[in-house]
């Protein structure tokens, strides 16, 4: 099959170069530079995806054709909500009442704060947590005095799990989630039982290192008991309208699936819906300051990263090169589910760990479509994707670039002052995802094989 | 054409970039200056140090930071925890707080390029030697009242110069 697409591909190939070696070189090429850090991702994704187009491999209708929207309009929606809803105070309230619920207790606030963030992951997204909580999280530990580093890791930690548990949870998830069609509630019925287990187990873990040593005194928790929570909600009307639209889209994406709207639908409906709730009794004037204002705090350059990552992924599925490996794949499985999916489980760990998983579930996913025919048709693949999520999300915690809510909580801390050291993380990290991982195992095998 | 050089007042500056801060803050407090330059020790101009950047500094860098928190209305602050935070801002040196990208200019610049300046965000200009970077005086909104008030004799001054010319 990769053969006859290779043909295909090869006619308008620049200098009649064969388009499985070219693309192979532009993925190879743009991967290295992603990981090498030296130039920004978008403007590297972007700059693959053109070699990819100009040298031929593919034409613009096929790159067009390549670029997943739903899940483009899935981020771009909720970021335009999670923007609005923000400005309201309530992830700030949530935080604060967190802590003083516990009493200014450090181990207390380390506990809560890291479930606050796990379920805000699992329904908003963990990159979109990490930026509203730890802020909050780094203020109450300078308030009390204690080692911010627990509660940075916890975040990291607890973003990633929490984030596994549903399809808009961590971004390898609305990758996957687009590509199979797989609902809401799937990945929530499938993924969400294994990620509290894991949430409670990574609980246990942080009390157990950091039970004893977080201490501090009655005066320094008296200043975080001090905090008006209420005095963060900064507006009552536009917390009823941003919480009541957040409600109908986490609706939306349940109940969707059974009038086949997919999930960028909802969000980008729910977003356009939001928008013009907060512009009624606004004149012109207001309503484009508005709009503007939300539009702003879309990361615009985390959407052009996947457009560009979706081209380049397309370049080399259509020259072949997936087909390819994924043959392979299934010859070193012998075509077995269970090993097919307990490798692509610890494959996805282990690579999310050493890079950014958004690009390797991107690449995985059409070699994964690529293995559905040889397992045995849509039934028998299911496991390997819920593998390749769960391996991919929870192997982001294996180190500081594991995923992109880790990279995001590395520049909050050291903007604040307390860099967080690659190795440091790693200690806590690495362990820990092993952990977690082999807890996914076991689940996976009880789940589709026994 | 009215130059810098013409218009400015004359200043010294007895605050050093390595000095601390608590030097600086002691020197404003007593002077009543808002902004104040800051040299190095071999007299060249080093940068600005304005009370609304102290001020800056002294709230939590949470709120401060890039992406950081973007309201503090729940924060309820004794004046011990803002001393703590002046404390620490004091220990360090000047050259770690004080603005040392701020806009200069020369003798010969045009003074219109000091005005454009005070239009932005900065409202002292420091005038310093083109080839040494020593400190010779500052303009501000004040100083170029002054040159307004005094409209005959800068008339006379700019007949002067265009005669020379």
């Amino acid at each position: 099959m990769h053969g006859t697409a290779s043909a295909e591909a090869a006619h308008a190939v620049m200098f009649g170069l064969d388009p499985l070696w070219l693309s192979s070189i532009i993925l190879v090429i743009t991967y290295v530079v992603l990981l090498s850090e030296k130039f920004h991702r978008t403007v590297v994704a972007l700059l693959g995806a053109g070699v990819m187009i100009v040298s031929g491999v593919l034409d613009q209708d096929q790159a067009i054709a390549g670029i997943d929207f739903n899940t483009i309009a899935l981020l771009c929606g909720m970021m335009i909500i999670v923007s609005i809803t923000r400005k309201t105070g309530v992830f700030e309230f949530v935080a604060i009442f967190a802590a003083q619920k516990v009493k200014a207790d450090p181990l207390g606030i380390l506990i809560m704060m890291s479930i606050v963030t796990a379920v805000f992951s699992a329904l908003l997204d963990n990159l979109t947590t990490v930026l509203l909580v730890v802020p909050v999280a780094l203020l109450i530990v300078d308030k009390l005095k204690v080692s911010p580093y627990p509660f940075l890791f916890s975040q990291i930690l607890a973003s990633n799990v929490g984030g596994t548990a549903t399809l808009i949870g961590d971004p390898p998830n609305i990758l996957i989630g687009s590509a199979t069609g797989y609902s809401f509630n799937a990945f929530l019925f499938q993924l969400g039982p294994v990620s509290a287990v894991v949430m409670v187990v990574v609980v246990g873990i942080f009390y157990l290192i950091w039970g004893r040593s977080l201490q501090t005194t009655d005066a320094l928790k008296e200043r975080v008991m001090r905090f008006d929570a209420l005095g963060s909600l900064q507006d009552m009307r536009l917390l009823k309208q941003s919480l009541g639209v957040l409600v109908l889209v986490i609706a939306g994406f349940i109940i969707g699936e059974h009038y086949h709207i997919r999930p960028g639908t909802t969000a980008m409906f729910g977003a356009a819906l939001l928008l013009f709730i907060v512009s009624i009794g606004e004149d012109r004037r207001g309503q484009a300051e508005q709009v503007r204002e939300a539009l702003e705090e879309v990361e615009w350059s985390a959407l052009f990263f996947f457009i560009g990552l979706f081209v380049v992924v397309g370049g080399v599925e259509h020259a072949g090169l997936l087909g390819i490996l994924a043959e392979k794949l299934m010859a070193l499985t012998g075509g077995d589910p269970m090993i097919t999916a307990f490798t692509t489980l610890w494959l996805s760990a282990g690579v999310s760990a050493a890079i950014d998983n958004i690009p390797f579930v991107a690449t995985m996913i059409p070699l994964v479509e690529s293995m559905e025919a040889g397992l045995g048709g849509p039934v028998a693949i299911e496991p390997i994707w819920w593998s390749l999520a769960l391996g991919a999300c929870l192997g982001g915690n294996g180190s500081l670039i594991g995923a992109a809510a880790n990279v995001m909580v590395a520049g909050l801390s050291e903007r604040a002052g307390t860099p967080i050291g690659f190795m440091r993380f790693m200690a806590i990290g690495m362990p820990i995802m092993v952990l977690s991982v082999a807890i996914a195992n076991v689940y996976l095998y009880f789940r589709h094989f026994a | 054409m009215l130059v810098c050089g013409e218009i400015m007042r004359a200043m010294k500056t007895c605050l050093y970039a390595d000095d601390p801060t608590e030097t600086a803050v002691a020197f404003m407090s007593e002077k009543h200056m808002g902004l104040v330059p800051v040299v190095e020790r071999n007299e060249t101009f080093a940068g600005l140090l304005s009370g609304d950047r102290l001020m800056h500094l002294m709230l939590p860098k949470h709120l401060t930071m890039i992406r950081g928190l973007n309201r503090m209305s729940y924060l309820r602050e004794s004046k011990e925890e803002l001393l703590e935070r002046l404390e620490e801002l004091s220990q360090r040196p000047i050259r770690e707080v004080m603005d040392e990208r701020a806009k200069v200019v020369h003798l010969d610049t045009p003074m219109i390029e000091a005005q454009k300046i005070l239009a932005g965000t900065q409202f002292v200009v420091p005038v310093v030697d083109k080839e040494t970077r020593k400190l010779l005086g500052a303009i501000s909104f004040f100083t170029i009242l002054s040159l307004l008030r005094d409209e005959e004799g800068w008339g006379e001054r700019i007949q002067h110069d265009e005669g020379d010319a």
